[in-house]
């Protein structure tokens, strides 16, 4: 159809632009906070560093130059995604970010595909045996799973099943390469873990979504001519997938970070973990380009998520 | 006598006590901020840092739940981890409501560009990982109890402001709001006299649920190293007593962990009792046979 081409192609233009928009006001952002509202020398060296080294560390960061030139120097960088050399892990940003994705992703992604599809599971069986022993086990068991600290959760679980157990080896990451059981081994608990903390949250919304979906008449519909119980239950899933994958796609960037409690705990040397020694060791050059690449990759996540989403479901399209 | 059955024909609907668990909820949150009063006015607690003479000693008379590795008493460190807890978990939620909403209320009841900018700042704070802005403004701020809350708060507002800027197209289009503009009310009387009541409901459940989240926030910047080091912090507690664990020292943990999961729980039982109470439809059978 012309007409919703050319309104989908004015949609992703508007949205372009407006992404360029937000990713600028992002650079702008972080060297705000990061340069402007502490200076980071001071924080670097300590408030009684001598003036010569004060000098001498200003011009290694670049923060000598005057603002305006860096603010052009950080957006020329985003849009090549080179961001420097990172003080701190001794090599380039980019390759940081590279080298550290992977451990992130080994237990983030298995996490994710956890508790997504057991949390659907588990409301669809609330929503379908209202009432019963079971469904209201599960809905507990979500209201307690939002309300743990992932703290506990992870401290707690690390100490039960690794130490006590020991079902799971203590470590969430191979200190050797090739590991001697397998990569599958050691990030089994971390992305159980995981997927843990993102089931509580997950199944609440899913099963508020299924409920008001239930409640349509075509359903009641549906029942009365004798559909059967699973024909029903796709009707119901298809009622809900707009929003279903807009949160899916919505939440893939924060995949990205991962969980900085678990990497700490379990010893994984993902982007969760650099994120905390970047902020301790003021790497200004790494902190924007983790914020950066995280700001692009939610913005990117978000426009596609919502494109899918008018797909699916045209009562969802802004085009 | 509390009874959560509805009344029958009849009766005189007054104002209805909670259920039980409600009840247990308002009760453990009453508990907390006692105790985090009387940590704060010296009353319990004020030997947190004083160093006894043995480490990793158990629970005993002396010390109720056992000292740590440098030999403090860590019930003393508990109770004052409470006033930690709370006071960020108060401080941010106030501060991310009070932004949020001013923000959103201004945004839906001006449109235009001041709605489009306000928009532009949101999209742009929530596109930075709140992780990222929170330890950075905590550190760059300095580590205190303030700066905690400050990050926190900044890092969350974003949420509020969608809902209440949503909220506020919705009013403005309304026929009341409408005819107070007819009659000549100056702005500031449609926010006081019919904005800020009709919202308040939408802002006490935000509240509740922003103060669970800060605390569990506080807790993490805590174990990290990254909060306030002027005082205990449940996270902190947690980090150092993880180690212990594995040699049968369970009591920094135990002391640590309790209190935090149960101020949680009973926070997050009550924005969601605040939370269904304003969106429960009228009861329905339950869908069978889907």
């Amino acid at each position: 159809m012309p007409a919703h081409g050319h309104g989908l192609g004015r949609y992703l233009v508007r949205r372009g632009v407006g992404s360029v928009i937000v990713i600028t006001l992002v650079i702008l952002c972080v060297s705000l906070v990061f340069e402007t509202l502490a200076d980071p020398v001071v924080i670097d060296l300590g408030p009684y560093a001598g003036e010569v080294a004060y000098r001498a560390r200003r011009q290694d960061l670049g923060l000598d130059a005057p603002y305006l030139d860096r603010a052009l120097g950080q957006l020329r960088s985003a849009w090549t995604l080179e961001w420097g050399y990172s003080p701190s892990q001794r090599r380039s940003v980019s390759t940081t970010l590279m080298d550290r994705l992977g451990p992130t992703l080994a237990y983030a992604i298995p996490g994710f595909c956890i508790a997504t599809t057991t949390a659907l599971g588990a409301a669809l069986w609330q929503v379908q045996h209202e009432g019963g022993a079971v469904a209201r086990c599960l809905r507990t068991a979500s209201a307690l799973a939002v309300s743990l600290s992932s703290l506990i959760v992870v401290i707690m679980g690390q100490y039960l099943l690794a130490h006590r157990l020991g079902w799971f080896p203590v470590i969430g990451w191979p200190l050797r390469d090739p590991a001697p059981h397998g990569l599958w081994w050691y990030v089994a608990l971390p992305s159980l873990l995981c997927g843990f903390l993102q089931w509580g949250p997950d199944c609440r919304m899913y099963r508020a979504l299924l409920v008001h979906e239930a409640r349509k008449p075509h359903l009641d519909a549906l029942r009365a001519r004798g559909v059967g119980r699973w024909r029903v239950r796709l009707h119901l899933i298809h009622g809900i997938l707009g929003p279903l994958l807009t949160r899916i796609v919505q939440r893939l960037p924060y995949l990205l970070v991962g969980s900085i409690v678990i990497e700490q705990v379990f010893n994984i040397p993902g982007l969760g973990d650099v994120i905390v020694v970047a902020v301790k060791t003021s790497d200004l050059a790494l902190i924007r380009g983790l914020a950066v690449a995280l700001a692009l990759a939610t913005v990117t996540g978000q426009l596609i998520g919502d494109i899918a989403a008018g797909m699916i479901d045209p009562r969802m399209r802004t085009w | 006598m509390v009874s959560s059955s509805p009344p029958g024909p009849g009766h005189t609907v007054g104002r209805r006590l909670p259920d039980r668990p409600t009840q247990c909820a308002i009760a453990g949150l009453t508990t907390a901020v006692a105790v985090a009063t009387a940590a704060g006015l010296g009353w319990i607690g004020a030997d947190h840092a004083r160093l006894f003479t043995a480490s990793h000693e158990a629970p005993s008379v002396a010390h109720w739940l056992g000292t740590d590795t440098l030999g403090r008493d860590v019930a003393s460190r508990a109770m004052r981890g409470a006033q930690l807890s709370i006071f960020t978990g108060v401080a941010a939620a106030l501060g991310s409501v009070a932004i949020g909403t001013s923000l959103g209320v201004i945004a839906g009841l001006r449109g235009g560009w001041v709605d489009r900018s306000l928009i532009t700042l949101s999209q742009t704070i929530g596109a930075i990982p709140p992780l990222i802005l929170m330890l950075g403004l905590g550190v760059m701020l300095h580590a205190s109890i303030a700066s905690a809350a400050f990050a926190i708060a900044v890092s969350q507002w974003v949420g509020v402001f969608r809902t209440t800027r949503a909220e506020a197209q919705r009013l403005a289009q309304s026929d009341f709001i409408r005819a107070a503009q007819a009659m000549g009310a100056s702005p500031f009387d449609i926010l006081r006299t019919h904005v800020g009541p009709t919202l308040a409901p939408l802002w006490t459940t935000t509240l509740a649920l922003h103060f669970v989240y800060a605390v569990k926030a506080e807790a993490v910047l805590g174990y990290l190293g990254l909060g306030s080091t002027a005082l205990p912090s449940w996270g902190r507690m947690l980090g150092e007593g993880a180690g212990g664990l594995g040699n049968g020292i369970w009591w920094p943990v135990l002391a640590a962990a309790t209190p935090l999961a149960a101020l949680v729980l009973c926070a997050q039982h009550i924005a969601d009792r605040k939370a269904s109470i304003g969106t429960t439809p009228q009861r329905r059978a339950p869908a069978r046979q889907s």
